[in-house]
């Protein structure tokens, strides 16, 4: 079968006008988009992320990007919460499930060596980050069944070895042993469920290890039974933040702050040291928590595969979406170089670049819209043309003239937002606006036709002139103005984020686009002017900080972010002051005082 | 080359039932047994003379099935040109492809989804759900495949299960253009992509492995999970309503795994071992990152639903076999573009090379279908036993258009509609099938659906 050869064109079809937007759409992308919240009672979807894309597809595309000002207020955490411009509330406390990453990691922190981990069900990909997907969304009974299956898997590995069990449980009586037991569920349920069980909850545990060792004569058994339990229970598989029960709390607890802290550095449940201070009352002080931020910040223990801290790891990946590398589609006749291991290296270099600049030299994250530091193996530095051996990343400076400019023009953020067979400036524009400076594009309406107009027979246009349409027609510019000139300064980068000067269709690319109004040469000038914008600064501690609480905001977060950026130094993000800040604030811990 | 998908290979062997089943029995199915390495569809000996209910009396419940594929349809070479029922109607060139299951096939066009929202999001909203898509991009209620199951599947070790062929995606935001199925608001369901691990869910589990003497494993799995219950339980009780939701979730989930306990203890369910089916024949995807729709893929996935439902593990299912907006991979079939960014959204005139990737797509699910029909199912086949509801995103890809939605309906629900008809009822709202649905199987509903959604009548012309 002859079918379509790239470049890909075709000959023949109708030019169609584009049909008029409704005025609702018409006003999403004047509105300002920036006021968090403020479209949230929009439930018809006009307020999703999305891009509007015209080059060839109409659909959003910003995967897993968590973009502010969309959604209802105090959805995040259940409930509504009123909202007043003098005082508004904080959100309701909830629930938050562990992602997949922070569920092994714990099993692996309380258990030990557990091999390679059982796969369980994954965060569902919304509007938001994949944080905020966290504690709004619900694990399916599929999720259910991996959970008990992950459990099994990772304590055959522990109780396969007598005595290792025997470690883990604390002593090694063959009949049912009360204080063992006693004192088993106290200590470890306290490192599962991140705080001092209750006298309800060991009554609880006690039985059932009680009716197990009776029915099977094996105190391992009832034993491992608790185990499993404990590893199932809500208490472990969910962050609970609801405060003091029983008790009108406006905060959550000492030990629920402790998990806060330890999630967001360290990507995984709070060690004793944590837990400790938790229960002393330390961490109800500023300076208490202070001493234990600086304490993780100090000395991350956890590290992933990279040798880097799994909280950066976790902060990063779902800042910038960094999983969608994985889902990427490309020709591989066009684009034969997409490796695994090439999009392994494309996200190991983001997270090594962002943990270089926010935990060594200055540590101000706005750096990365403008470092020309990369970090390279042998096949991520033949896309980049810089010569290194081997699989292991090194760090590297990008060659000069060749116009990139820090993660703007990163293999990984510019191939994840491109199609399968080409660039996409749309989809790229989209996602730089949603991510970096918290301006959502709405989808397009249904039933206009999204696509291009073919140009005539024989001529070739560049994609610059092809999406000329955007602009062109007032309808489309209206949100395409946000995306497309900053999309088109990127076409000097292929669909693999590779450098050229000319397109596919041979002719010279103008890399030439505007940002805030202020027009640049080459896509190496939009970082310092990403940099210097203020939009931008506070977008990204937008993000942090709704990150750190999974909450969609409202506006009593508003008000954080605003007080948080306006303490930092001008025109920077120094990385460990922001999560200083951040962790040691009262303000982070509030939760309204819901009466369930 | 051939677009033909392979033929239907697929042995079933025959169980033989070995005493007087009761109601009860079906789900115990032989116990004590040792397992004989049969499995079995559903045979007279089971049933009562008319082979339309249990010997017992308890009528057989219809199954139900979604069969989801994504970019929508070619409506001019996808609406039939005739309507009526018998030999009043022809197959539509689209169609074409569904000639041996006709009999089974109710084409019904003219409905728009009319919940309102954003392209590729607003016609699985409408067409799945009946209500307009949240402010997240997410369904804001349970999908047509949660809410049949919550009526008819609560008494079978698997309330529904969740398969797909393809998993390329638009890679977007929202979760409905990412999901064809969702429990409830915020809650989408994955469907199961790997044939392996469907299999060892549904064969390979001690439900259809009953064991000599005290199942101690069953036992302490009860106990644990009933302890885990008694946590969300005390939980449950001091959270708003959104986590509350949130929590039944999970205790559903609870809930099902102590069904499928309780079924392992009495005996494991009826016949359904695993023996009968070669795990080597089920092809294990670890990550097929460019989602191709594969015709092993697909094959398995049908031989694993048909078998689920033949052997009462399951009896709602969802087929995805494409996402919403899917990026579908063609290239086994020569097509290297990518048929949602260069062909749904840019090919033009009426779509040619985009019509044969959808000719090939449809082909995939007349291979559901057929095997339905060829699948013995007490007095008929299990293809008229059930209804299979088969919907897209949107009606024509390349305007997102959501009026004059493509709507199949297979199977006959056990004689309850007419089948081999095409109705067509232009203006009507799409909620209106779906309500016709939800009272097929018991709902007993006035209205349905949400916003633009809300409708207070079905459509009659298709029931007996």
């Amino acid at each position: 079968m002859n079918l379509l050869k790239k470049p890909y064109r075709i000959s023949a079809r109708f030019a169609s006008p584009m049909i008029l937007l409704g005025a609702s759409v018409f006003s999403a992308c004047t509105a300002d988009l920036r006021a968090p919240g403020g479209s949230g009672d929009d439930r018809n979807g006009l307020s999703s992320s999305g891009d509007g894309d015209g080059d060839g597809d109409g659909d959003s595309d910003v995967a897993g990007v968590g973009a502010m000002g969309s959604g209802a207020p105090g959805t995040g955490g259940g409930g509504t919460s009123t909202v007043s411009p003098l005082a508004p509330d904080a959100a309701r406390g909830g629930l938050r499930r562990l992602t997949p990453a922070q569920y092994h990691r714990a099993l692996t922190d309380l258990l030990g060596n557990i091999g390679e981990p059982y796969p369980i069900e994954g965060l569902p990909a919304g509007a938001e980050l994949l944080a905020v997907s966290a504690s709004t969304t619900a694990v399916t009974t599929k999720g259910v069944e991996d959970f008990e299956k992950a459990t099994d898997a990772a304590l055959d590995a522990v109780f396969a070895d007598a005595t290792r069990g025997q470690e883990l449980v604390g002593c090694a009586s063959a009949t049912w042993d009360a204080p063992c037991a006693t004192e088993f569920i106290n200590r470890f349920g306290r490192r599962a469920f991140r705080r001092p069980i209750t006298p309800e909850e060991l009554t609880r545990y006690l039985g059932l290890g009680e009716i197990v060792t009776t029915e099977t004569r094996s105190f391992t058994d009832g034993a491992r039974a608790i185990t499993s339990a404990l590893l199932q229970s809500p208490h472990f598989l969910y962050r609970v933040e609801l405060g003091e029960p029983g008790v009108a709390e406006t905060s959550l607890t000492a030990f629920e702050k402790a998990s806060r802290i330890s999630f967001l550095l360290w990507g995984v449940t709070p060690d004793d040291t944590l837990l400790d201070a938790a229960a002393s009352g330390a961490l109800d002080t500023k300076d208490g928590r202070a001493t234990q931020v600086a304490r993780l910040l100090q000395a991350p223990d956890q590290s992933n595969s990279l040798g880097l801290p799994n909280g950066i790891d976790d902060l990063a990946s779902d800042l910038l979406a960094l999983d969608s590398v994985f889902m990427m589609t490309r020709d591989t006749e066009l684009f034969p170089e997409l490796t695994p291991t090439l999009r392994q290296a494309m996200r190991d270099e983001m997270v090594l670049l962002f943990q270089d600049i926010a935990m060594n030299g200055s540590e101000d994250l706005l750096q990365l819209f403008d470092t020309r530091t990369t970090f390279v193996n042998e096949e991520l530095g033949a896309l980049y043309g810089i010569d290194v051996t081997g699989p292991t990343l090194q760090k590297a400076t990008h060659p000069d003239g060749v116009p990139r400019s820090g993660i703007l023009t990163a293999a990984l953020i510019l191939s994840a937002h491109d199609k399968r067979t080409e660039t996409s400036p749309t989809r790229r524009g989209a996602f730089i606006s949603s991510a970096f400076s918290c301006v959502v594009i709405p989808d397009p309406p249904p039933g206009i036709e999204t696509a291009l107009p073919e140009p005539p027979e024989g001529v070739v246009l560049s994609r610059r002139e092809r999406l000329g349409d955007h602009v062109a027609n007032p309808v489309c510019a209206n949100c395409h103005d946000l995306m497309d000139p900053v999309g088109l300064s990127l076409e000097n980068f292929d669909a693999l984020g590779r450098y050229r000067t000319t397109d596919e269709y041979a002719l010279t690319i103008d890399a030439t686009g505007e940002f805030e109004g202020v027009p640049y040469g080459t896509p190496a000038e939009l970082g310092p002017l990403m940099r210097a914008s203020e939009q931008v600064r506070e977008c990204f501690v937008r993000r942090i900080y709704s990150y750190a609480t999974g909450r969609i905001q409202n506006e009593f977060d508003s008000v954080q972010v605003e007080r948080l950026t306006g303490a930092l130094p001008a025109g920077q993000i120094p990385f460990r002051q922001l999560m200083t800040d951040l962790l040691t604030s009262d303000e982070l811990y509030e939760i309204s005082s819901g009466t369930p | 080359m051939s677009l033909a998908p392979p033929g239907w290979r697929f042995e079933m062997t025959f169980c033989i039932p070995r005493k007087a089943l009761s109601r009860r029995t079906m789900l115990r199915g032989f116990a004590g047994a040792a397992a004989v390495g049969i499995a079995l569809p559903r045979l007279g000996a089971m049933l009562n003379g008319n082979g339309d209910a249990y010997a017992a009396g308890d009528p057989l419940s219809p199954r139900f099935g979604v069969w989801f594929w994504g970019n929508g349809s070619i409506p001019e070479v996808w609406v039939p040109g005739s309507t009526g029922v018998g030999e009043s109607w022809a197959l539509s060139p689209q169609l074409e492809v569904y000639a041996p299951v006709r009999e089974n096939l109710t084409v019904i066009t003219g409905h728009d989804v009319k919940v309102g929202g954003s392209a590729h999001k607003e016609g699985p909203a409408g067409a799945l759900s009946g209500r307009p898509q949240n402010g997240q991009g997410n369904y804001a209620g349970p999908t047509i495949d949660h809410m049949i199951a919550d009526l008819i599947g609560g008494d079978s070790p698997f309330k529904a299960l969740h398969v797909g062929v393809s998993r390329a995606t638009a890679n977007a935001a929202g979760q409905a253009i990412n999901y064809a199925s969702s429990s409830g608001e915020n809650t989408p369901v994955m469907p199961e992509y790997d044939a392996r691990a469907l299999f060892d869910r549904l064969f390979a589990h001690e439900v259809n492995s009953p064991t000599e003497g005290p199942n101690h494993r069953a036992f302490i799995r009860g106990h644990v999970l009933d302890a885990v219950r008694e946590d969300i339980h005390s939980l449950n009780r001091r959270l708003g309503a959104e986590d509350a939701r949130r929590l039944e979730q999970h205790l559903e989930g609870i809930n099902e795994l102590q069904l499928r306990i309780q079924a392992a203890e009495d005996g494991g369910v009826e016949a359904c071992s695993q023996e009968s089916l070669n795990p080597a024949d089920f092809p294990e995807v670890v990550q097929d990152l460019e989602g191709s729709a594969g015709e092993a893929q697909n094959l398995a996935m049908a031989q694993l639903v048909t078998y689920a439902l033949s052997c009462d593990l399951t009896k709602v299912f969802l087929f995805q076999h494409g996402r919403p907006a899917a990026h579908y991979d063609m290239s086994n079939i020569g097509i290297n573009v990518d048929v949602h960014d260069n062909l749904s959204h840019q090919e033009g005139g009426l779509q040619p090379i985009l019509q044969t990737a959808m000719q090939y797509w449809h082909n995939q699910g007349r291979v559901l279908m057929e095997m339905l029909q060829n699948t013995p199912d007490g007095d008929g086949n299990l293809l008229e036993n059930s209804l299979v509801y088969a919907t897209s995103d949107v009606s024509f890809g390349r305007t997102h258009s959501v009026q004059d939605y493509p709507i199949l309906l297979f199977g006959r629900a056990r004689g309850a509609i007419k089948g081999n008809q095409h109705v067509r009822r232009p203006g009507a709202n799409v909620s209106e099938v779906l309500l016709t649905l939800l009272n097929l199987y018991g709902a007993n509903l006035t209205e349905f659906g949400g916003g633009g959604g809300h409708v207070t009548s079905g459509i009659s012309e298709i029931l007996v």
